[in-house]
């Protein structure tokens, strides 16, 4: 299957990324040499079974994991080389995460939740620029509110929100569609579309739902540590169908 | 990162809990030992010198050593300054007057044949009438003696002997026992008479019978309005330069005068309260930081998602210590005070206690100060912040890739630090067991401390892989048995953790109790082997008898010879000998008397040569200094006179008497008070001397007779306020100690849970997982207890190099108390928390990540 190579102007590129667990007998080869670039501006799912390397993918790509061998560049910046201090300060302002579960601190509220990345780069950012984010993700009158009183959907738009004010370049989903009923999720995922079309962010979410993955512009699969495939733009029921031929 | 820190605390609170409560006992011991501490150092006040601006007293130090080196050390009671001095100091100019001041122990008896009861020390104090006006006492009823028999006594005397003005009392003091008549009744400010009891009686009759002969104890001071500082130096140089004064003299301002006064309560041993609270402190803020440390680090376990997540949002490394630094500091902050209101609310108890082993004097009461307050809270900080460095290791480890992936936690290895320290610790215990053999008792406790600290740090493996071994064996028997077997085998640092508390309390109490017994054997026995008499004569209310019974004794049918033994101190300033700056404990004896009386085991020299300048010194001090017979050495009596004095014998058995014997003549005139310890009587005919004996006793009423057994009984071992000291120690580490156990128990419980609920939801009833629960306590207890054991025992290892020590012996009740208390308390904070937590639900627990 032919991968679609490195573009010049990459907002995330990896570049030869393995990875293994483990030693001797019991190691995993979770990646093997995977090269993959996503455009600016584009959203893509990475799809595959249980087991397939998804979330390494995900970890490597984000600057959250080390891989054995290859690159990853994120803009113009080889992140596999960085020192974790400067790593710290991308995840501020060059990276957005929302995850399945557990996004938010239990001790803030979704307020301070949301200006989370700013204050730790140390700015002192105006309480308004959260309510807006908030508003805009629908929860505005719930600014004030810690994680224990809001629902699971509902905390995975205060992530988006976060992910709204830091205005990072790329953001990074892990399932985010994963814990939620299907109103939620398609909630969630009308506004992580609106993240790439009305605010121009690069998207990359990883998922198994394949309803989710038919949102995005491209969907590469992965199996064993490698990609396998890629389409552009499908239909639910084409990926579905992708998917249990890989699983067969 | 404070903000955050702030915030994290109010929700997060419940976690924080273990490390809150244990800083903040330390904080209310360290608050307490500060203020006591600060008290007994402070000054301490005019005393019965308070109607008075300055007090003179002869030369109170001993100085060892020369130059840079030179230790100083005050005695209690200083020499006798001559009569002639008191006519110098009153020539000084700015003086007004200058009144002469003795003091001596004398006890009144009761119309029931029985000492009265006095305030503060026992027995009362009896000075010169002229001395009544320093306090001042002043007459409630009758007059100031007139003559050699007459008395007046303080109204809380008499009201305890229900005497009044007229009647007659037998009084007992160092010269005699003898009938006097209470000529008047005296009263001071009311907690002068509570500190000590006092007795007036005419100048020439006190110096008659203190048994001291016509010197001053003090030379007191009224001054000229607008004499100012210059004062004390003037009359350190008029008395210095006074005849049969050797020395500096040293002038008292009101604030310190009551240094001066032998027989006041402050003039006790400060020295060794304020060790025995420093290190109470000190010991106790080492434990703290070590399980606060452990509490940290445990929730850091659990909030590991969290800190991942912070660090996927982009905080560094350096971010997420500050984080946890500030937590901690504040839980220190709020520790540190709710600390310092429970000591300002304890510090009552803590004084009685502390009064009750003797440590400090009936009526010391703390005077709060705000330094202690201020070192305390800050105390609770510092141990917070040092226990958080120590755990934070442990939260920088946490990858940010964690917050994606839902990982068990991963496999704990001891670290090289933790490992390193561990071993450190155990050397170090090592080393102080082998090169301070020589004291082994009085290190033991410090030793076992090392070892414990030592055995805490390399738990997993000292007493983890044991308990594994245990549950290998329990595997087989049953539900129960397997589920704790596999607790155990993979726990290995949570029971560690709780082993260590353990092992912690059953080191510390063991090797105190071991160490004590040890002693007290080794008293009993030289006591044994060197006392000869049938009898012993001893002051029934703990002070001394006079001389002249001892002489009495002698002379009665039926007594073949009588021994008096005055017990006191004595100074070597050679080197080798100076025994770390302190006095050795010594005793005055005639050595004709000791003949048939007491068998002191002379190894070289004779005893018979104790006369004039010559001196035996025990075994411990010939070795300690290379002496050899003949030898000259140069000393300080107890009051602080120089003397140069020979070594004319060597002896063995000290234990429980003392390490150097002085000739009777010339101990009892410098001793703290003229008055012998106790009379040792050999009979020739039992049934005689016996009854002679009674009539002794009729005579001078404070003589109890006590068979030989009863006197060995109660032999002192030589270091009874160091046992007490020690226990005082002992007991705070415990509670600490206690704590610890209390909160790694809670903190294993809470690790558990989940495992638990999902034996539940495997089909395990809550019985079979309550019993899993109680098997592993139980072994992890057994192998807290070894640890325990081992550590007191190889902390006592070397005992018998110590003179004052010997064969080990350990005693069955202590020691079975002491492994009971450790077994319970390490039951208890297992069990407990573990009986508490299980009580909700399976299901909700199952899901929850450890």
């Amino acid at each position: 299957m032919p991968i679609t190579s490195t573009t010049a102007a990459a907002a995330v590129a990896l570049e030869g990324v393995a990875k293994t667990y483990g030693r001797g007998e019991g190691a995993v080869r979770a990646l093997d040499g995977v090269s993959l670039a996503f455009a600016p501006g584009s959203f893509t799912a990475i799809m595959g079974p249980s087991g397939s390397g998804k979330t390494t993918l995900l970890q490597c790509a984000a600057g959250l994991a080390r891989p054995d061998a290859g690159s990853v560049r994120i803009g113009s910046t080889d992140v596999t080389r960085l020192p974790e201090r400067r790593l710290a300060r991308l995840r501020r302002r060059q990276i957005g995460f929302v995850f399945q579960s557990f996004n938010l601190l239990p001790s803030l509220t979704a307020e301070q939740n949301t200006l989370l990345p700013l204050r730790l780069a140390g700015e002192r950012p105006r309480r308004r620029v959260a309510r807006e984010a908030l508003e805009r993700v629908g929860l505005g009158d719930r600014a004030r509110h810690r994680p224990a009183q809001l629902s699971g959907g509902q905390q995975q738009r205060v992530a988006i929100a976060r992910a709204l004010v830091a205005e990072p370049q790329v953001v990074f989903a892990d399932e985010p569609t994963g814990a939620l009923d299907t109103r939620s999720a398609r909630e969630a995922l009308a506004l992580l579309r609106e993240l790439v079309d009305e605010h121009g962010r690069t998207l990359v979410m990883v998922t198994h739902d394949p309803v989710a993955a038919a949102v995005a512009d491209r969907v590469v699969f992965l199996a064993d540590g490698r990609l396998v495939d890629e389409l552009q733009a499908p239909p639910a029921e084409l990926v579905a169908e992708r998917m249990t031929a890989l699983g067969a | 990162m404070l903000l955050l820190g702030l915030r994290t605390l109010r929700t997060r609170a419940g976690s924080f809990a273990g490390a809150f409560v244990m800083i903040a006992v330390t904080v209310t011991i360290v608050a307490a030992a500060g203020q006591l501490m600060a008290t007994a150092l402070g000054a301490p006040g005019a005393g019965r010198f308070a109607a008075v601006d300055a007090v003179v007293r002869a030369d109170p130090d001993v100085t060892f050593g020369h130059g840079e080196d030179a230790e100083t050390v005050e005695v209690a009671r200083s020499a006798l300054l001559p009569p002639a001095a008191v006519a110098r100091a009153a020539a000084v100019p700015g003086v007004r007057a200058a009144v002469g001041d003795v003091a001596f122990p004398l006890t009144a008896i009761g119309r029931d044949g029985r000492p009265l009861p006095t305030r503060g020390a026992t027995p009362a104090q009896a000075h010169g009438w002229p001395s009544a006006a320093l306090t001042p006492y002043r007459l409630t009823a009758g007059r100031p003696p007139a003559g050699a028999g007459e008395i007046v006594l303080d109204s809380a005397l008499a009201r305890a002997g229900d005497l009044r003005v007229g009647d007659r009392v037998r009084v007992v003091a160092p010269g005699g026992a003898e009938t006097l008549r209470v000529s008047g009744i005296a009263q001071a400010a009311r907690d002068q008479q509570e500190r000590q009891s006092a007795a007036f009686l005419t100048q020439a009759a006190a110096q008659r019978i203190s048994g001291l002969g016509d010197g001053f104890d003090a030379i007191a001071i009224r001054a000229e309005p607008g004499a100012g500082p210059a004062l004390r130096e003037r009359l350190r140089e008029a008395v210095a330069a006074t005849a049969g004064v050797s020395g500096t003299p040293q002038a008292l301002d009101r604030r310190h005068a009551a240094t001066a006064d032998a027989g006041d309560p402050r003039a006790f041993e400060r020295v060794t309260l304020v060790a025995v609270v420093a290190s109470g402190g000190g010991l106790t803020t080492a434990i703290a930081v070590f399980v606060v440390a452990g509490t940290i680090a445990f929730v850091v376990g659990r909030r590991r998602r969290e800190i991942a997540l912070l660090r996927a949002v982009g905080a560094t490394p350096g971010q997420v210590r500050r984080l946890l630094l500030w937590e901690t500091a504040l839980v220190g902050l709020l520790a540190g005070v709710a600390g310092c209101l429970a000591a300002s609310a304890l510090t009552g108890t803590f004084t009685a206690a502390l009064i009750s082993v003797d440590l400090a004097p009936d009526g010391f009461a703390v005077a709060p100060h705000w330094l202690p307050w201020a070192v305390a809270v800050a105390t609770g900080v510092v141990v917070a912040l040092l226990a958080a460095l120590l755990a934070v290791r442990r939260a920088l480890t946490v990858l940010p890739g964690e917050a994606l992936v839902a990982s068990a936690l991963p496999p704990r290895r001891l670290g090289v630090v933790r490992a390193l320290l561990g071993a450190i610790a155990l050397g170090g215990g090592l080393t102080l067991v082998v090169t301070l053999s020589s004291a082994a008792l009085s290190f033991a406790s410090l030793a076992a401390f090392l070892f414990a600290i030592g055995i805490a740090l390399l738990a997993p493996l000292l007493l983890g892989w044991p308990a594994a071994l245990g549950g290998r064996l329990l595997r087989g028997a049953g539900g129960s048995g397997f589920l704790a077997g596999a607790a155990l085998a993979t726990g290995r640092f949570r029971v560690g953790a709780v082993g260590a508390a353990i092992a912690l309390i059953v080191a510390l109490a063991g090797a105190q109790v071991v160490a004590l017994a040890t002693a007290r054997d080794a008293a009993q026995r030289d006591s044994a082997a060197r006392v000869r008499a049938e009898r012993v004569l001893v002051a029934r209310d703990g002070g001394g008898l006079p001389p002249s019974v001892a002489a009495e004794a002698a002379r009665l049918p039926g007594v073949r010879a009588a021994a008096g033994m005055v017990s006191t101190e004595l100074f070597l300033l050679d080197d080798g000998l100076t025994n770390d700056g302190d006095s050795w404990s010594a005793v005055g004896l005639d050595p004709a008397a000791t003949r048939g009386t007491l068998a002191l085991g002379v190894s070289a020299g004779s005893l018979d040569a104790v006369d004039g300048d010559g001196i035996a010194v025990s075994d411990a001090v010939a070795e300690a200094g290379d002496v050899r017979i003949g030898q000259q050495v140069d000393a300080r009596l107890a009051d602080g006179t120089s003397a140069r004095l020979r070594v004319v014998a060597i002896y063995r058995r000290q234990n429980g008497m003392g390490d150097v014997v002085l000739p009777r003549s010339l101990a009892l005139p410098h001793a703290a008070a003229a008055l012998d310890a106790a009379v040792f009587v050999a009979a020739d005919d039992d049934a005689v001397a016996t009854r002679a004996l009674a009539g002794l006793r009729r005579a001078v009423p404070t003589v109890s007779v006590r068979s030989r057994a009863d006197y060995l009984d109660g032999v002192d071992a030589g270091q009874q306020e160091n046992a007490d000291a020690q226990w005082v120690i002992a007991a705070l580490m415990l509670v600490v100690a206690a704590m610890a156990a209390f909160n790694t128990g809670a903190m294993a419980a809470a690790e558990r849970r989940p495992e638990l609920a999902l034996a539940r939801l495997a089909g395990a009833t809550r019985r079979q997982v309550v019993l899993a629960q109680a098997l592993e306590a139980l072994v992890t207890t057994l192998v807290g207890l070894a640890a325990g054991a081992a550590a007191a025992l190889a902390s006592l290892t070397l005992a018998g190099e110590d003179p004052t020590g010997g064969p080990l012996a350990i005693p069955l009740g202590s020691s079975a108390l002491v492994l009971a208390t450790g077994a319970a308390l390490g039951l208890l904070g297992t069990l407990l928390p573990a009986l508490l937590v299980g009580r909700s639900g399976p299901i909700a627990r199952a899901g929850e990540r450890a």
